[in-house]
């Protein structure tokens, strides 16, 4: 709610700017427009705005005489910069980063790369980080040094033992089974980490990916054929009843091409083109050849600030997707089916998919487009030992359900997923304590007690059997316990 | 940022006639709503809309004496399977795409009334690009039953009676459907308008000064959510005449068939509509 006045609040000023020119407006004002009931919210709002130098004290702006600041007491307005900044995304859209700036401006691409190409590349390599991820022993040659470096950095993946080789963690099994938009997220979120203590090359690295938000994915209409300014509409209904010259059929087919955007690799500060480049190893930046000066973004990219609020339910988009024709050939989904009888079919052509499966199934057939396994008890502790949780097991099956059994309630069967919590709570059952056991040897119950009685006060009773006067007493309290048991000895 | 996306269709009334008087006051001197500055305010108003949420998305359903026609997404975006909100379409392509559409529609409009009938009246037809949005917004709601949707009409002509039972419908379907419906009247009061923003919950605005834009922007801007904390002018008055069944107009006082609640300004023993005879005796004691 409080983002919506935030965002509300915004817009509202500038539009009061916009109309005043000089940029103050009273406090009075803007809070007459708000409910009394809510002024709270309102307040709240603006008090936001100001910690973030969105709006300021138009005290603070103008260098004028004392007469005019007198006259701007309690007037507020937006940061300059922002304001400006602001009217300029409302006035002329599209100010494409990296664009204006003729240094950089690039040539035409000769071969420029569909949007299913690029997407499909995408895939393709951060499939192979995920890969390595499940499975690094497998073939191929594995992910570049900065894609290892994260894994390490973030605790993704670690040595075990002495062995050069690195094994996923339980934080990698957790990142795994994320949505992809969390994952690039959380890959970032360690490099801003990594980069903390040096400031410039943080702002750079944040006002590389506010600008690659700003990006598109395809193309605009070239400005020279399909492009009209609003200046010729508007002589239309000026009452001439002579016919228009109808706009060129030609703009509409642009309209259709999936061109893609490309954007200048040099107009980057050094710590953003390392930071491309990394994007560019994980696949969510493309470059046709290393050499090549132009990058090219995906959706995962330009999404990436918004990330998980951009993701949508995968298998809602396979619908979709079935009903649109013209479908991007990206690599397929998996959608999961369980099945009363522990039985899971999995319907994927991916060996990742069927690695991640692995993880906590038990393989029993595989078929071109599917796999089928079974749900074991082994198999679940297997995957629980190395510290994956059962419910993000049941997440995992939740976020791929087949289309045909999304809409039923629960997704996955019952008795499933209460066996699944059941198994996990098998290892909780017992719980270890390091303890000492005390054999007293007191001849009547009656000074027993009192050691039990003094041991229960410390907290520190774990087991006491009466009949036999044993007593077993936690490890930290136990020379207390001790001393006075001593103390009730006979001497 | 946890709301959910939002969907706002707007109904772009782009009527030569409509526009053309306008444009003729214009000259003149007077400086209200002019087609420039409304489209370009319209502008102005869509790329905030889009600021406000990274996946909020737009469409635009023109209509103009030549009938009505989807002008943003075209179905060259849909084929493509891109959005707004996925950062598939530019707002730049947005634009062009609106003017382009506008262009196209004004020119056959143009075409239609000069070759067919030179003297047509300047009545859009609102009902039918309504019944387009609801449409739309319908196909968009079954896709994605989270997505919150409202539509905003610009009308720029006066209403067209005839179209009564037509412009009704599409309001009680928005109504169940629970779409806010706002108006934007440039032209003179709509009748029709003031009973769909009513009904609909939505906002009724007769623009009588120059700046559109700032009527956008304070009044339609804000969602539905946000609109409770605002100290809005409701209307204070809201036109229900009802346009009857036999001349198409505009009446206070009628005669309601008790079988189909028809609405009649004479009295007729025979309802047109149902067939039900109407019983004089009653009328005369």
């Amino acid at each position: 709610m409080d983002n919506e006045m935030m965002a509300w609040s915004h817009v509202v000023l500038s539009s009061v700017q916009i109309r005043a020119g000089d940029g103050a407006i009273s406090k009075d004002l803007l809070k007459g427009w708000v409910r009394d009931a809510y002024t709270g919210v309102h307040r709240a709002a603006v008090r936001q705005l100001s910690a973030l130098r969105v709006l300021v004290r138009a005290q603070e702006l103008s260098g004028a005489a004392a007469a005019a600041q007198q006259q701007r007491r309690g007037m507020i307005a937006l940061n300059p910069p922002f304001r400006k900044n602001l009217l300029q995304a409302l006035l002329t859209p599209d100010v494409a980063p990296w664009k204006d700036d003729p240094r950089f401006a690039l040539r035409p691409d000769k071969l420029t790369p569909s949007r299913a190409k690029i997407e499909g590349e995408m895939r393709r390599k951060w499939e192979a980080v995920l890969h390595f991820l499940v499975a690094s022993d497998g073939a191929g040659a594995g992910p570049t040094p900065s894609v290892r470096a994260f894994m390490q950095q973030a605790g993704l993946m670690a040595r075990r033992g002495r062995s050069e080789q690195l094994v996923i963690t339980n934080r990698g099994y957790e990142f795994m089974l994320r949505d992809i938009h969390v994952q690039a997220w959380m890959f970032v979120l360690s490099l801003i980490r990594s980069k903390s203590s040096d400031a410039q090359a943080r702002d750079d690295l944040l006002s590389f990916l506010f600008m690659l938000s700003y990006c598109t994915v395809s193309a605009a209409l070239q400005p020279l054929e399909g492009h009209h300014n609003a200046q010729s509409v508007c002589a239309a209904p000026s009452l001439s009843c002579k016919p228009l010259p109808a706009a060129p059929s030609a703009s509409v087919n642009r309209c259709s091409e999936k061109v893609c955007e490309d954007y200048p690799l040099l107009a980057l500060t050094p710590a953003q083109a390392q930071l491309a480049r990394d994007f560019i190893d994980l696949g969510l930046l493309y470059q046709r050849k290393p050499s090549s000066q132009r990058f090219y973004t995906t959706e995962i990219a330009v999404n990436l600030v918004f990330g998980a609020a951009a993701a949508e339910h995968p298998s809602r988009a396979v619908i979709q997707a079935a009903d649109a024709s013209a479908q991007l050939d990206l690599a397929p989904r998996m959608t999961i089916i369980v099945e009363t009888n522990f039985q899971v079919v999995a319907y994927t052509t991916s060996d990742l998919h069927v690695a991640m499966l692995t993880l906590f199934l038990e393989l029993r057939a595989r078929l071109p487009n599917m796999v089928i396994g079974v749900i074991t008890r082994e198999s679940v502790r297997q995957a629980l030992v190395t510290g994956i949780k059962a419910s993000q097991i049941l997440n995992f099956l939740k976020w791929h359900a087949h289309p045909n059994v999304i809409n039923r309630r629960p997704m996955i069967p019952e008795n499933i997923a209460d066996q699944i919590i059941l198994w996990e709570r098998e290892r909780t059952r017992v719980k270890y304590d390091a303890g000492t056991l005390l054999d007293l040897p007191f001849e009547g119950v009656h000074d027993f007690d009192k050691v039990a009685e003094y041991a229960e006060e410390l907290g520190a009773c774990l087991w006491a059997a009466r009949e036999k006067r044993v007593l077993i007493v936690a490890a930290a309290a136990v020379n207390k316990v001790v001393a006075f048991a001593d103390g009730l000895m006979p001497s | 940022m946890d709301e959910d996306p939002s969907l706002l269709v707007v109904v772009f009334d782009a009527s030569q006639g409509a526009w053309a008087a306008k444009d003729a006051l214009a000259a003149q001197g007077s400086t209200v709503g002019t087609f420039q500055g409304t489209l370009e305010a319209m502008m102005v108003f869509l790329q905030s809309y889009l600021l406000m949420h990274r996946r909020n998305d737009i469409a635009v359903v023109a209509c103009g004496e030549a009938g009505s026609r989807m002008v943003f997404p075209t179905p060259a975006i849909e084929k493509d399977n891109v959005s707004l909100a996925t950062g598939g379409v530019s707002s730049k392509r947005v634009q062009s795409c609106i003017v382009d559409g506008l262009r196209e529609l004004m020119s056959a409009s143009a075409c239609g009334t000069a070759s067919v009938q030179p003297a047509v009246s300047s009545k859009a037809p609102i009902a039918k690009a309504l019944s387009q949005a609801l449409c739309f917004t319908h196909r968009k709601i079954t896709e994605n039953p989270s997505v919150q949707t409202r539509l905003l009409v610009v009308q720029a002509g006066p209403d067209a009676p005839e179209s009564y039972n037509a412009v009704m419908n599409c309001i009680f379907s928005a109504q169940k459907a629970q779409i806010p419906v706002d108006c934007l009247c440039v032209g003179p009061d709509s009748v029709f308008m003031q009973q769909a923003a009513d009904v609909t919950g939505g906002v009724y605005c007769h623009v009588q000064e120059p700046n559109v834009l700032q009527q956008l922007l304070t009044l339609i801007l804000p969602s539905q959510a946000c609109r409770k904390y605002l100290r809005t002018k409701g209307q204070e008055t809201v036109d229900f005449r009802a346009a009857c069944f036999c001349h198409r107009r505009l009446i206070e006082i009628a005669y309601v068939c008790s079988v189909c609640l028809s609405v009649f300004c004479e009295f007729s023993p025979i309802c047109a509509t149902c067939g039900t005879r109407a019983v004089p005796k009653l009328l005369t004691t």
